[in-house]
């Protein structure tokens, strides 16, 4: 094969991808640049220079995620130790339980913590008040069941990566274990530590739906920010300028974390996140199961530490949200889904579009991934999968207003259009289904297709009789993982909806938005279907990226 | 390994005989088969979702479009049954209503949505955003008829004024749980003064001037009683004095005012609450608990126009024209516990205790046009 027929087929594969980038992120960042410099009509343009914005919301932003990044990895080293050590029962089961909340929707998570934490919940002695100066706790309690799942990833497969041999050798030169752990362990983890942490300060940073639903104004992200001054403050300009703003900083803090990370030595695993969080441990989970010990004596001890750990962060939660269901009659629910309630619509029509939406971003997303896979195996489609990281960085507000304002200040009106809703969802749930599919395809051994080669067959056909079948799980996982990513996507969607046609994300964040005791329990309840839905295919997903990686 | 076929389960190889001759596409065209598919999805989608919107586009040419006529306006706005059907009785159509969080977020999301509408009239935008809207060319010109139903003093002049009406006046006003003072012994408050007073530390409750309807107008209350120069000194004191800034009305009223069973006897709420409480009490309570501080009361009014772009024009300005008649009037105070702009006799019960201040405090609605946003920033900085 010529060079240039394959860097041509590769260019074309990977066409898909960049229709979802480049309608769902790049024309809706460039959208907003015009709009921040031209104006746009009806606007309140603030009199409030950006630079005291910027400080204020940054500030805020510091506090935010440095709280957040702190405690997540407070919680997170001793679940990633324990995970990586040792061998007990459910073992699988407590790790599948801290990837769960990372893909679930972030309203849910939010509603999720208000059902525990929040007035009226079980624990109403510590109750905050969302939006009130204390509802940092709030939102940093949220972040790390939210997050933990990237301390456990990065670090863990660091941990599990050490060659046990390396330690046993200290062992045998008489080293303790605490000199075994800071002179050969720890020197070794520190860059996957400090990967882990910049990966969870710029996700927590970029915070919009927990932010909006548990600390409200006050501890505005610059995401939330936008969010605001584009959908309450009638400020389109400022949060246009905002936006980009934001979307700077993202790609120089994101190209540094990449940096860091390929130091770091985690090499393939330039997006952490994606592979990482959204595969649900795609990366080195149960792969080194040989080198785990059974725990003896304490060593039980961080293991039930461990477990209730994950228990308070990764699930009473959800449990608690799940205990609001129960408070409902069937009758009342059957009314709930066929007529709605007042000031909310019918759950039935909302519940059947956003499935619909979702799955077919889900195909969308598997053929845009199966594409970029095709490119990668080729050795190419790299700058590809760095822009991919955009969605995951930039701003969900910025791109729903981006679309709208391809509207206001450009002649494209996709505004209420499921089209509109279809594309923004589809650039972020993207980088999802290339984390799941595009490893288990490139690691396809390709002795296979150097037989099918050798006995004759073309390339097309090597795709379809040996490579598509072999990878099959992979690509039905990663559409159902990116459709649960956009059946919770919440931050763009909220701009493109139809107010009467809302998606079941949208309609949380509204209902909890609203704080009467009567909107809240109703938002509580839609979060707990939604969160059902999303978790049904997660479930979906992760078996079948199970059974993907247990094939390869 | 030798057979590429043995990694695969069975059944799972897409052969065929046919095969053999597809093989000879090339992966170039196979890719750009699956863009076009990509493609073809957004465009049909796309068509489904544009369908209403493009015979919209002639809707003003032709007849409008079929089904209910659509409102957008606020969450607590209640459409009351019997003017809705007075309504479909007159144009053989019925009233959807869409609500969309508090006017602010409302009027936001209809200046987004301008010339594509979700909706075929706006009612509920008020006038700290009029002069937005009207920028934004939310509105299409209302006929003569319709205009002249508005009272002389609440037409809009100006540029845009032939585009909305004036439906009804509110008055956002602080309200004191009567019953707590009297338990403590304590005079309610009488001024915005006595607010920042020791005495009254820690009871006030009002909601976020960034974010809620009433909330903007208090404070916009306060620049106008305080000055330009003022407020801020007096908004420190009062963040001093303990005062608890909720995020909208309900969260205010209904979860921490006393009344409600919360812990706060002061509440930034409306004029006409207190024949509200009665009213809500369903028979329980003859005379309401609240009083009106009338001194700190701000007027607000509320307007509606036709939203430009709608599919069925004919339909939204009959729905205005209705807003302004006697059966919608009459029926306001007592589904929305607003003042009508026309002159209807009104329920005793609100006849009895809504409080209308008679010079209420007023700001410009140009100057809160162009200053709002830096109000409610330093607002902002002040009550963080």
């Amino acid at each position: 094969m010529n060079p240039r027929s394959v860097r041509v087929r590769s260019w074309v594969a990977q066409a898909p991808t960049w229709i979802v980038l480049g309608l769902g992120v790049v024309v809706p960042l460039a959208t907003l640049a015009w709009a921040a410099r031209a104006g746009v009509p009806g606007s309140i343009d603030s009199t409030v220079p950006i630079g005291d914005r910027l400080a204020r919301t940054g500030w805020v932003t510091l506090v935010q995620a440095g709280a957040s990044t702190v405690a997540t990895l407070a919680v997170g080293l001793p679940v990633a130790l324990v995970l990586a050590r040792y061998r007990f029962p459910g073992r699988g089961l407590l790790r599948a339980v801290v990837a769960m909340p990372f893909v679930l929707p972030s309203v849910v998570v939010g509603a999720g913590v208000l059902a525990l934490w929040g007035p009226g919940g079980p624990l109403g002695a510590a109750a905050v008040q969302p939006g009130s100066a204390a509802s940092l706790a709030l939102v940093v309690v949220a972040h790390v069941g939210y997050e933990l799942i990237v301390v456990v990833a990065v670090v863990g497969a660091r941990l599990e990566s050490l060659p046990p041999a390396q330690v046993e050798t200290a062992r045998t030169l008489g080293a303790g274990a605490w000199r075994r752990g800071v002179a050969v362990v720890l020197p070794q983890l520190l860059p996957a530590v400090a990967g882990a942490a910049a990966l969870i300060f710029l996700l927590t940073a970029g915070s919009l739906g927990v932010v909006l639903v548990l600390g409200g104004p006050r501890w505005a992200t610059l995401d939330a920010e936008v969010w605001y001054l584009g959908t309450q403050l009638l400020d389109l300009r400022g949060a246009a300028t905002l936006a980009l703003v934001q979307a700077g900083i993202v790609v120089v803090v994101g190209a540094g974390v990449a940096m860091i990370g390929r130091r770091g030595g985690s090499g393939t695993r330039g997006s952490a996140a994606v592979g990482g969080g959204g595969g649900g441990g795609a990366d080195g989970t149960g792969g080194a199961t040989g080198s785990l010990r059974r725990p003896v004596g304490a060593q039980w001890g961080w293991v039930a530490g461990a477990v209730l750990l994950v228990a308070a962060t990764s699930v009473a939660p959800f449990v608690a949200l799940a205990a609001r269901l129960g408070g409902v009659t069937p009758r009342r629910f059957a009314g709930l889904w066929v007529d709605g309630t007042r000031g909310v619509p019918a759950l039935g029509p909302s519940v059947g579009r956003s499935l619909a939406v979702a799955l077919v971003v889900g195909a969308i997303c598997a053929v845009a991934a199966l594409g970029l896979a095709v490119a990668a195996r080729a050795g190419r489609g790299r700058i590809t999968r760095g822009v991919l990281a955009l969605p995951v960085g930039v701003s969900a507000a910025a791109i729903g207003l981006g679309v709208v304002l391809m509207a206001l200040v450009g002649p494209v009106d996709l505004r209420g259009s499921v089209a509109a809703v279809v594309l923004v969802q589809s650039s972020a749930a993207l980088p999802f289904a290339v984390g799941v599919i595009l490893p288990v395809i490139v690691a396809l051994p390709r002795t296979v297709e150097e037989a099918a080669a050798s006995l004759g067959s073309g390339p097309l056909q090597r795709w379809r009789r040996v490579l598509l079948p072999a990878s099959a799980t992979a690509i039905a996982g990663g559409a159902a993982l990116a459709a649960a990513v956009a059946l919770g996507e919440f931050g763009a969607s909220t701009f493109v909806v139809r107010g009467d046609a809302p998606t079941l994300p949208t309609l949380v964040g509204r209902l909890l938005s609203r704080q009467s005791p009567e909107s809240v329990a109703m938002g509580t309840l839609v979060a707990a279907v939604l969160g059902m839905l999303c978790g049904a295919l997660l479930v979906l997903a992760q078996s079948l990226g199970r059974r993907a990686r247990t094939r390869g | 390994m030798t057979n590429p076929h043995q990694p695969l389960p069975a059944g799972r190889t897409l052969g065929g005989k046919g095969l053999g001759k597809r093989v000879e596409l090339h992966p170039k065209r196979r890719a750009l088969r699956i863009g076009a598919l990509v493609s073809a999805i957004a465009l049909v989608l796309a068509a489904c979702g544009d369908g209403d919107g493009a015979a919209s586009a002639e809707g003003d040419a032709g007849s409008d479009a079929d089904g209910a006529v659509e409102l957008v306006t606020y969450d607590a706005f209640v459409l009351d049954d019997d003017a809705a059907a007075a309504f479909a009785a007159e144009s053989g159509r019925e009233v959807a209503l869409l609500q969309q969080g508090d006017a602010g977020s409302m009027t936001t999301r209809a200046v987004l949505s301008a010339g594509n509408p979700e909706a075929d009239v706006l009612f509920g935008v008020d006038n700290t955003l009029l002069a937005r809207a009207l920028e934004a060319d939310l509105f299409e010109p209302l006929p003569d008829h319709v205009l002249d139903l508005v009272p002389e003093e609440y037409r809009v002049e100006g540029a845009g004024g032939d585009r909305v009406v004036a439906v009804d006046t509110g008055q956002v006003c602080v309200n004191a749980d009567s019953a707590w003072f009297e338990e403590e012994g304590l005079e309610p408050p009488d001024t915005l003064e006595d607010l920042a007073d020791e005495r009254y530390r820690g009871l006030l409750v009002t909601e976020n001037a960034a974010a809620s309807s009433p909330g903007l107008a208090f404070l916009l209350g306060t620049i106008a009683h305080f000055g330009e120069d003022g407020w801020q000194d007096y908004w420190e004191r009062l963040v001093a004095n303990d005062v608890r800034i909720a995020a909208d009305w309900s969260d205010a009223y209904e979860a921490a005012y006393s009344v409600s069973g919360g812990d706060r006897p002061l509440v930034v709420s409306y004029g006409s609450s207190p024949p509200a409480e009665v009213v809500y009490s369903e028979g329980e309570r003859t005379e309401p608990q609240s009083a009106v501080i009338e001194s700190t009361c701000v007027e607000q009014v509320e307007y509606a126009g036709v939203l430009a772009g709608t599919e069925r024009p004919e339909a939204a300005r009959e729905l205005v024209r209705f807003l302004m008649s006697d059966d919608f009037q009459r029926s306001i105070p007592l589904s929305n516990f607003v003042f009508p702009i026309q002159d209807v006799e009104t329920p005793e019960v609100f006849e009895q205790f809504a409080v209308k201040a008679s010079d209420p405090l007023r700001l410009d609605s140009d100057e809160i046009a162009t200053k709002r946003d830096r109000w409610t920033e330093e607002w902002r900085a002040i009550t963080g």
